[in-house]
């Protein structure tokens, strides 16, 4: 696995545009904005398909969310993720990503904003993979 | 119990909806020995997921809209599936145009299928720390391989509710 630095700039100081490090215990999450990205049988939970990546580029947008509060990142998500509604959010650690083989990549851009990468191109192992990061995820559904 | 062909009343009359199709299929598989037309909900699923994934970027991520070949595969399997006493499957489309059906017993066991854009079906299991991953072309070996993991998933149901009524 991938060692980690912390980067030094206070999470709530960094701007768009500049790149951070996170750490294992950082959280990244996946804005649901589909009624299909959470199962509604009971333990409600993230399905697998809300981490799968896109097509346009191969990978998950995601924001890190440490340190912020749950209206800061409703407020974040709102400000960024462009659809009609948004349903809720996964919250996987990093630590969980990088465990399954996944390449984080905090580029801030937008601010607070990290693509999840290196996704296989077969979809089988795409979906085991989404799969795992799913079975990790907690949900969060929006009021 | 007597098996319907797929569309075999469908093909015949393109005016008719999927709904009135389904319909008609209940009501006509009713009158030969009680053939069972519970897939008639998860079909009605399918097709609201392929209405609401039916233009790109649906998801607001840039998502492919879903594939009518794709549609059109998921709609032949769930014809051909009996679930048995398995739930049904939880119905969604892929950001690559794909369309999934999902079974779960909980996050940590979950059974996916994909429909693929090409007819290309592909399917993955996460069995407790088991994975299990592959393709299958031929619809009676993806039948299979999923009867198999609702299998899996019944023992894992089964052992909860044991549990908790200790």
């Amino acid at each position: 696995m991938v060692a980690l630095a912390r980067f030094v700039i206070p999470s709530k100081q960094r701007s768009a545009g500049s790149s951070a490090v996170l750490v294992g215990a950082d959280v990244l999450s996946r804005y649901l904005t589909s009624i299909r990205h959470y199962s509604r049988q009971d333990p409600k939970r993230v399905t697998p398909t809300a981490f799968l990546p896109s097509d346009d580029d191969g990978t998950t947008s995601t924001y890190h969310t440490s340190g912020l509060t749950d209206e800061e990142i409703w407020s974040l998500g709102h400000a960024h993720v462009h659809v009609h509604k948004i349903y809720g959010r996964g919250d996987v650690a990093v630590s969980t990503v990088t465990a399954n083989g996944l390449v984080v990549d905090a580029d801030y851009e937008p601010t607070r904003h990290v693509n999840i990468a290196g996704w296989p191109r077969d979809v089988d192992d795409q979906l085991s993979l989404a799969q795992s990061l799913a079975a990790e995820a907690t949900l969060h559904l929006h009021a | 119990m007597n098996a319907i062909p797929p569309y075999a009343l469908v093909d015949s009359d393109h005016g008719l909806s999927n709904e009135a199709a389904c319909l008609r299929e209940l009501f006509s598989s009713l009158e030969i020995s009680g053939h069972s037309a519970s897939f008639c909900k998860p079909v009605w699923d399918l097709d609201e997921v392929f209405e609401e994934a039916f233009e790109a970027n649906w998801d607001g991520y840039g998502a492919k809209a879903a594939s009518h070949t794709a549609y059109m595969a998921a709609r032949e399997f769930l014809m051909s599936f009996t679930t048995g006493e398995s739930p049904e499957p939880e119905i969604s489309a892929s950001p690559r145009g794909e369309i999934l059906l999902e079974w779960s017993a909980g996050p940590r066991h979950v059974f996916t299928l994909a429909f693929g854009e090409n007819g290309d079906k592909y399917y993955a299991g996460l069995f407790g720390s088991n994975k299990r991953a592959g393709r299958e072309d031929l619809l009676e070996r993806i039948l299979a391989e999923t009867q198999e993991a609702l299998g899996r998933l019944s023992s894992v149901r089964h052992s909860e509710q044991a549990a908790i009524s200790r």
